[in-house]
């Protein structure tokens, strides 16, 4: 294949999963321009990998990539964040919760901050798995493998970032009722 | 004169006369009074043995009565109890499979036993509705579109490497 070929192709076949690659990385790092660095490496070894990508799936290949790459710009810059394990007593265990529409609290942009805050709270894997299940819509199998991990423990980390986010509404219903 | 069983002035065929009337008299009269105290005696029995055994079967009932009563509410114990860790074994399995239900991660077959599930139990359907919001709120988190100018840089980069060579390998 030659040189401006292989681009053209990959511009057409990697490229248009620019804006899923850059959302994960900016949820993965928490961070605007380490995301834009990461989508940006990411990118440039996506290309040069390119001949072994037999144009199956160009998005999960591409995210693949980019999570590698975030996690080792994690690890070079934050390796105190990436190694703490999730406490579950700090962060409270899963209760009784009681349940509301995501609607009567989505009302202001406050509580979309206080939501976006308390996702970026978690953990890196389970802010991976919530990502890639609920903004890219991908299966439990697809999850295993760009995190590389079995199913089991995909559906283990959902469940318990999921857990966080009942606490969320759950402590939004509490405010609501103080008020 | 006076005829009859207590003429005074009698002579042998009154007497004999008088005695075939008495004899035949008090024979039915003692025939009838026995007859009807056989009849007494009898309609008596009758009646003591229904009595007896009316009696026999209420003692029977009694003795009976609160062993059947005892039955009856182990046998509606025991059935509310299979009911109920039916129920709870349902429900457990319910929860175990919530999260895959909602991802529709689940094979048809069992995805429609949830279904049925939820419908008949208020508990789960509550949990359902609880994790359904939490998942709505997961796809209600901003989606980050990536920057033009990153597009623009990313082919800047991939031209530059056609005109330098082969990209440098970038350490990870
Ligand atoms: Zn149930």
């Amino acid at each position: 294949m030659s040189y401006s070929n292989k681009l053209s192709r990959f511009e057409q076949l990697i490229l248009p999963h620019l804006d899923a690659a850059y959302n994960l990385a900016r949820w993965l790092t928490n961070h605007d321009q380490d995301a834009q660095d990461v989508v940006q490496e990411a990118s440039l070894r996506a290309f040069r990998a390119f001949d072994t990508f037999y144009g199956e799936n160009g998005r999960a290949w591409l995210l693949t990539i980019v999570r590698n790459t975030a996690y080792n710009l994690l690890q070079k810059n934050k390796p105190s964040r990436l190694a703490t394990p999730f406490d579950e007593e700090l962060h409270g265990s899963s209760g009784p919760v009681e349940s509301a529409t995501p609607m009567t609290l989505l009302r202001g942009a406050e509580e979309e901050r206080n939501l976006r805050a308390a996702v970026e709270e978690l953990p890196v894997e389970f802010r991976e798995a919530l990502i890639l299940r609920h903004q890219d819509g991908l299966s439990y199998r697809e999850i295993a493998l760009i995190a590389g991990v079995p199913t089991g423990t995909v559906m283990s980390r959902l469940a318990r970032a999921r857990a966080r986010l009942k606490e969320f509404l759950a402590r939004g219903i509490r405010e609501e009722e103080a008020s | 004169m006076m005829m009859g069983p207590f003429a005074t002035e009698t002579n042998q065929p009154a007497t004999l006369q008088f005695d075939s009337f008495a004899s035949v008299a008090i024979s039915r009269e003692i025939g009838r009074v026995l007859s009807h105290n056989f009849s007494l005696a009898a309609s008596h029995m009758v009646l003591f043995q229904q009595l007896k055994a009316q009696h026999a079967v209420d003692a029977a009932l009694s003795r009976l009565l609160p062993n059947l009563t005892r039955w009856l509410n182990s046998m509606r114990q025991r059935t509310r109890r299979s009911l109920k860790n039916f129920a709870l074994k349902h429900c457990e399995e319910t929860r175990r499979s919530l999260d895959a239900f909602l991802d529709n991660e689940l094979d048809p077959l069992k995805a429609l036993e949830i279904e049925r599930h939820l419908q008949v139990c208020a508990v789960c359907a509550q949990t359902y509705e609880t994790q359904r919001a939490a998942g709505k709120l997961a796809k209600a988190l901003p989606r980050y579109q990536a920057p033009a100018v990153l597009r623009e840089r990313i082919l800047l980069a991939l031209r530059a490497s056609e005109e330098s060579g082969p990209l440098p390998s970038i350490s990870s």
